[in-house]
């Protein structure tokens, strides 16, 4: 008998994310205000290195599998793009039924 | 993303000058220089393997990757390498950009990508487009060559210290010539055999048959040699080249020895090592002699897998210098023979030659 999961809602996506890149890239800067639209390339937040990291976070957290292609700013620029570009992937993945959200530690 | 012009070096000088403090070039000009040399004026032209720039929406030179190719030979056929070089992106434009500029070369026409000095940035990125490491080739050796004074220098920091070493300096050079003279790791002997001037076209007629049993080797018969040792003649940071033809007490040619040295002594860097397998002890004796004569502690280099147990039977110790050596390619069996010891691929095959 197989666990019940669903598929993450968009704005769950957008505030695990923003948890993880206050946690992990903006812990030397609090104050530092992070709205959903505001970019996240290219303004200091997230490097080359930073990159990779949120790629695995991602699909760790909302266990799904990025491509190479698909790393790109309209799917990483920002925090809603996050959102939009994971909740899409989720969904694809046969509405959800695969898709297990991990709790953050 | 596009292939680099000659229009865009003074766009790559202050890219550069924005992103990396150390330059070994004391103007922007000559650094243009240099660049034009290494990236337009080397000898192995190839279209298809060209620098990449990157322009931002303002027509800006915001990123760039310095790739020069690199003809090696695998099994006697022709190899195409190219080396990466020079990642930089401005600083207001990094996150997908550097992924771009290394993705665009990880997939280009070439056999193999290499790139020898990366930082832990650089591998991290490269692993993460499905490139790999050499570890072993990322192992560096030194031999110490006059044990007192090197530990000395090691060990003394600050002005207090320095003052002191400097006052020990006869006592350690007493304690260092003794040592030369007593069996032991520090014994410097009088190698049979001879060395002599070492040249480029010698270099290139002899590699086949010293390199012979390595599946991967570079080509160095196309005359590209001679600019090579010009270019590698200018790096400065680990003072002048030297280099010696080493023969054994027959007069046949049993291998060379390149290095850098500074006059006043120090730490030697070795740029390449050649000797068939039954010569590399001699080809290491003189140059623990030449090193020694020139007044060096120490002498270090890169791990080159077929030198490994000779380097260790003569007392080197082996560990980390911060750099990493990247390997990619599509083909299996060029991964198998760099990672399995089978490569002749030495300092002068990578980047670390090169001197901005």
């Amino acid at each position: 008998m197989s666990e019940q999961t669903t598929a993450p809602a968009q704005s769950e996506i957008v505030d695990r994310t923003r948890a993880y890149v206050r946690e992990n890239f903006l812990y030397m800067r609090p104050d530092w205000k992070l709205g959903d639209e505001d970019p996240l390339l290219g303004t200091g937040v997230i490097d080359s290195i930073g990159v990779i990291e949120l790629v695995e976070f991602l699909q760790d957290a909302f266990r799904l599998a990025i491509v190479e292609d698909e790393i790109t700013e309209q799917n990483l620029g920002s925090l809603a793009a996050i959102g939009r570009f994971v909740h899409q992937k989720c969904h694809a993945n046969g509405s959800g039924a695969s898709v297990r959200p991990r709790q953050l530690a | 993303m596009r292939p680099l012009l000659g229009e865009d070096l003074p766009d790559v000088v202050a890219l550069r000058q924005q992103v990396f403090r150390f330059s070994e070039r004391d103007s922007p000009d000559r650094l243009a220089h240099y660049l034009e040399q290494i990236f337009f004026r080397h000898p192995w032209a190839d279209e298809e393997l060209t620098s990449l720039v990157y322009e931002d929406e303002r027509g800006r030179v915001a990123g760039f990757l310095g790739i020069i190719p690199r003809p090696l030979r695998f099994q006697g056929e022709p190899v195409r390498a190219a080396v990466a070089t020079q990642l930089m992106v401005a600083p207001e434009r990094r996150g997908l950009v550097g992924r771009r500029l290394m993705r665009t070369f990880l997939t280009g026409p070439q056999d193999l990508s290499l790139s020898d000095t990366a930082n832990e940035v650089g591998r991290r990125l490269w692993e993460s487009l499905g490139g790999s490491v050499s570890l072993i080739h990322s192992l560096a050796w030194t031999r110490t060559l006059r044990p007192c004074r090197h530990l000395a220098a090691r060990f003394a920091r600050g002005p207090v210290l320095r003052a002191g070493l400097f006052a020990a300096r006869p006592l350690c050079a007493a304690a260092d010539a003794l040592a030369a003279r007593l069996p032991g790791s520090f014994t410097q002997d009088v190698p049979p055999g001879a060395i002599e001037a070492l040249d480029a076209d010698t270099m290139a007629a002899r590699l086949p048959q010293l390199a012979g049993s390595s599946a991967l080797r570079p080509e160095y018969e196309d005359g590209s040699l001679t600019w090579l040792l010009a270019q590698a003649a200018e790096k400065r940071q680990f003072g002048e080249l030297q280099g010696a033809l080493v023969r054994d007490a027959a007069g046949e040619v049993a291998g060379w020895f390149l290095y850098y040295c500074h006059t006043g002594g120090g730490l030697g860097e070795v740029l390449q090592l050649a000797a068939r397998r039954s010569t590399q002890t001699l080809v290491l004796r003189h140059l623990w002699r030449d090193a020694w004569r020139r007044g060096l502690t120490a002498i270090a280099g890169r791990v080159e897998p077929a030198f490994v147990d000779e380097l260790a039977a003569h007392g080197s110790r082996f560990g980390r210098d911060g750099l990493w050596m990247l390997i990619h390619s599509p083909r299996v069996e060029l991964l198998q023979a760099i990672t399995g010891g089978d490569a002749f691929l030495s300092r002068l095959e990578g980047e670390w030659w090169l001197s901005f």
